[in-house]
C-alpha cells in the first residue's frame, strides 16, 4: 500500500502544527493508512507542496499551491472536529482513486 | 514536573492593546530566566504575520507563541484581562477575536510536548473548566486546577 506523505503546517511550524500533526497520524493509522507526517512553517509549503500528497494547516495555504489541501482550525478550537476529520479521509480517498 | 507555576499566572490584568501585553510578558519571562530578551518583540512579530487568537465554543482565547530559538526553558504562563484584548484569529485573520484569556507558550522541544499542547486545545474547549478559570481568584489555585487538568487528560486524546 502507498504511504502517503502530509505536510503539516502552521505559523511557527512548532506548537499547532504538533497537535494537528498528532490528530491526523492517528485519524489515518486508525483508518488503515499508512502516511508520513512532517511539519513546517506555512511560508514553506509553497515550495515544498509539490512533494507532497496533501496539506493540512492551521492557517490558509497560499493559492499558488496546487496539493489538495484541509484546513483544520477545527481541530484547535474544538467546534466540528469530525467535519475536518472527514475533509481528510476524503481527500486521502480520492488520492486512493487516482 | 508539573507545567503551570503559581508565579506564571497574572489575573486581571489590564493591557490596552496585544503589543503591550506582549512587551510585559516578554520582560516577565526574561526576568524569570525562561526566555531569550528579545521574547517580547518575537511573540509581537510573530502575532503580525500569524494570529494566535482562538474561539471555541465557550471562550475567546489566544496562545502566543514564537521560535524556539527565543525559549531558554519551556513554560506556560496564563494570563487573564480584567478587559479583553484583541487578538485576530489564527487562519481566520478577518476575524477579530476578543481574548478574555492568553496561555504564553514557551515551546522548545515541540516532540517532546505534543501531548501538553493537545491538552491545551482540550482545556480551551472544555466549558466547565473555562468557567472555572473565569472565577477563580487565587494564582496558586488556577495553577493548581491547570496542572489536575493536565494530570487527567493528558494521555487520553
Amino acid at each position: 500500500m502507498k504511504t502517503y506523505r502530509i505536510l503539516v503546517a502552521c505559523g511557527s511550524g512548532i506548537a499547532t502544527s504538533t497537535v494537528i500533526a498528532n490528530r491526523v497520524k492517528n485519524l489515518c493509522t486508525d483508518n488503515g493508512y499508512t502516511v508520513k507526517v512532517e511539519q513546517r512553517k506555512i511560508t514553506e509549503v509553497e515550495g515544498l507542496a509539490p512533494d507532497y500528497d496533501l496539506i493540512v494547516s492551521s492557517t490558509r495555504v497560499p493559492a499558488a499551491v496546487k496539493t489538495p489541501s484541509v484546513f483544520a482550525i477545527n481541530y484547535l478550537t474544538g467546534v466540528n472536529k469530525q467535519a475536518t476529520d472527514a475533509q481528510v479521509l476524503k481527500a486521502l480517498k480520492e488520492l486512493d482513486e487516482g | 514536573m508539573k507545567i503551570f507555576r503559581s508565579d506564571l499566572v497574572w489575573l486581571d490584568e489590564q493591557f490596552e492593546t496585544r503589543t503591550s501585553f506582549f512587551e510585559a510578558i516578554g520582560r516577565r519571562l526574561y526576568e524569570k530566566g525562561l526566555v531569550k530578551e528579545n521574547f517580547g518583540q518575537a511573540l509581537a512579530a510573530r502575532e503580525a504575520d500569524f494570529p494566535t487568537g482562538l474561539r471555541t465554543e465557550f471562550c475567546e482565547t489566544a496562545i502566543p507563541h514564537t521560535d524556539v530559538e527565543y525559549v531558554e526553558n519551556a513554560s506556560i504562563s496564563f494570563v487573564r484581562f480584567r478587559q479583553p484584548v484583541e487578538f485576530l484569529h489564527m487562519g481566520m485573520p478577518e476575524i477579530r477575536v476578543n481574548a478574555s484569556f492568553a496561555f504564553v507558550l514557551g515551546v522548545k522541544e515541540p516532540q517532546k510536548q505534543v501531548e501538553v499542547l493537545s491538552t491545551l486545545v482540550a482545556l480551551i474547549s472544555d466549558k466547565a473548566a473555562m468557567e472555572r478559570l473565569e472565577g477563580m481568584t487565587s494564582e496558586q489555585k488556577i495553577s493548581d486546577m491547570l496542572n489536575d487538568f493536565f494530570e487527567t487528560n493528558m494521555g487520553g486524546l
